[in-house]
């Protein structure tokens, strides 16, 4: 299994997933691109010491950008939506929303 | 509220006081709801960040914002109470803050102390003589006619130290070890003209066409030209030409060349212009004269922020390379000009001494940009710029000057 540290991005801190945590007890993070939904599941599980019901994941396509006359795109990235545990929580998103 | 004033010395002041950690909350609170509708961050949209996000990137900004309004406000309503018109900044020496408690405050300032002057009446001072001597006149006549003179070639005869030569030169110099050369050819020298060096003078002097002089110049490290600043340069010179100087007759058609009606009216132009000049100068004195007595007569401290102000710009004109010696000299300076304002803003006060509008209105008329832009645009102009005050300061001092001067017991120097 992969380190969980190379698993895991950054938490995604929006409106939006402010809200599916406050209504559902689910956490969105930015994961590896290549990372699946078991080494996800454990990532989350390993760093936060929770237990994730469920993993559900989205490949999100970069963005355009153009600068001046040329036109490129922003790396494509992975969005992981957990649902935990009835009762358990993960602190870094705690004292926000 | 409670608040204490202190006095430090006769002009600075100490005000203390506390502000129950209600209101600063109260502040503090307010000040989060603004910012949140008005916080912009990735993921949200405009105002619709959670407070718990505002408060954990935004508390110690908001908090020392709320913390100086509540001193802003509470000083402003203090001032206005106790009736304190600083004549400083207000400095915050300390603030302590305990939320539970209350926010603890120390600000000090300075107010005009009162100079209690007295002896400024009857003050003895001499005055120079403004009476305008012949010899004076004479040595304008003769810059005048200096300035109108033409040089005519001469026959053959050596160069006096009046003429004019007309010279080629070699320069040799050393320049990062290497010896460098030029040469310039129908070159004007006059021989009386203070900015021709001496040695070039001296060596010129009783040559005659076609005579060749070599002259050595060691330039001191201090020289105008900083080209030429610490060089030994050599220059080669052949004459070529010596023009004789002549003057133009001092008479009626000379007064006409240099647009006067005749030499009468020349004359008359002069002395009027050297007794201003005279005056002035006279004026001027008399009033160091009055400041210096009063300053001898009634001695102060006068204001830190006043002399403070005055060392700042002084050390902006100097510059930055200035020695300890330079450097004590303008601090007397400057607390010379601060005693001197404090004394006439003070005396202005005690005297009700003005200036009307009219008088306002006369005097910036009487100035070159009064004639060109007319009063009221000069006044917007001078009120734009953000000096209308300190011009009607000026002319207020002139006329509190101009009282002192006429109550002075004047005796010639």
């Amino acid at each position: 299994m992969r380190d969980p540290r190379k698993v895991v991005i950054l938490p995604l801190v929006t409106e939006k997933a402010l809200k599916l945590k406050e209504k559902s007890n689910v956490y969105t993070f930015q994961v590896d691109k290549s990372a699946n939904k078991i080494e996800i599941k454990h990532a989350v599980e390993t760093l936060f010491k929770v237990k994730v019901l469920d993993v559900n994941t989205q490949c999100c396509k970069g963005k355009e950008k153009r600068v001046g006359r040329y036109v490129g795109y922003k790396p494509a990235w992975k969005k992981a939506i957990c649902k935990l545990k009835e009762g358990d929580k993960i602190e870094i998103f705690e004292g926000v929303g | 509220m409670e608040f204490e004033i202190k006095k430090i010395n006769e002009c600075e002041r100490s005000l203390e006081f506390s502000i129950p950690a209600t209101e600063v909350n109260k502040k503090i609170e307010s000040l989060y709801s603004e910012y949140q509708a008005s916080a912009k961050l990735d993921g949200f949209r405009k105002g619709k960040v959670p407070m718990n996000i505002i408060k954990s990137k935004y508390s110690a900004t908001i908090q020392e914002e709320a913390i100086n309004e509540c001193i802003r406000e509470t000083y402003r309503g203090i001032a206005e109470k106790e009736k304190i018109s600083p004549v400083s900044d207000i400095r915050l020496e300390d603030k302590k803050f305990d939320p539970a408690k209350e926010l603890k405050v120390k600000l000090s300032y300075e107010i005009m102390p009162d100079l209690k002057l007295q002896h400024y009446k009857g003050i003895k001072i001499k005055k120079l003589s403004t009476e305008v001597t012949e010899k004076e006149i004479e040595m304008v006549m003769s810059k005048l006619t200096d300035s109108k003179a033409t040089y005519v070639p001469t026959a053959m005869r050596a160069a006096s130290s009046e003429d004019m030569l007309i010279v080629s030169y070699d320069i040799l110099w050393e320049e990062k070890g290497v010896y460098r050369k030029n040469h310039v050819s129908n070159y004007t020298v006059l021989m009386d003209a203070p900015e021709t060096p001496e040695e070039i003078r001296n060596a010129l002097k009783n040559t005659v066409p076609g005579d060749k002089k070599t002259v050595k110049i060691k330039y001191p490290p201090d020289h105008k030209d900083e080209n030429l600043r610490d060089k030994s340069v050599e220059y080669a010179f052949v004459v070529h030409e010596i023009k004789e100087k002549r003057l133009p007759p001092i008479d009626d058609e000379f007064a006409k060349n240099i647009g006067f009606k005749s030499m009468e009216e020349l004359k008359t132009n002069i002395t009027t212009s050297i007794a201003r000049d005279k005056e002035t100068e006279a004026r001027s004195r008399m009033r160091t004269q009055i400041i210096n007595s009063l300053i001898d007569s009634n001695p102060f401290k006068p204001l830190n922020s006043l002399v403070a102000d005055y060392m700042e710009s002084m050390l902006k004109q100097a510059g930055k390379n200035i020695d300890d010696k330079t450097k004590s000299q303008l601090e007397e300076i400057a607390i010379w000009r601060a005693k001197r304002d404090m004394i006439l803003q003070q005396l202005s006060e005690v005297e009700h001494i003005e200036i009307t509008a009219e008088e306002l209105k006369a005097k910036l008329l009487d100035t070159e940009e009064g004639r060109k832009l007319g009063y009221e645009k000069l006044v917007k102009d001078l009120q734009k710029k953000g000096i209308f005050s300190s011009i009607v300061w000026e002319f207020t001092v002139d006329k509190t000057m101009n009282f002192l001067i006429e109550n002075a017991e004047i005796s010639p120097e």
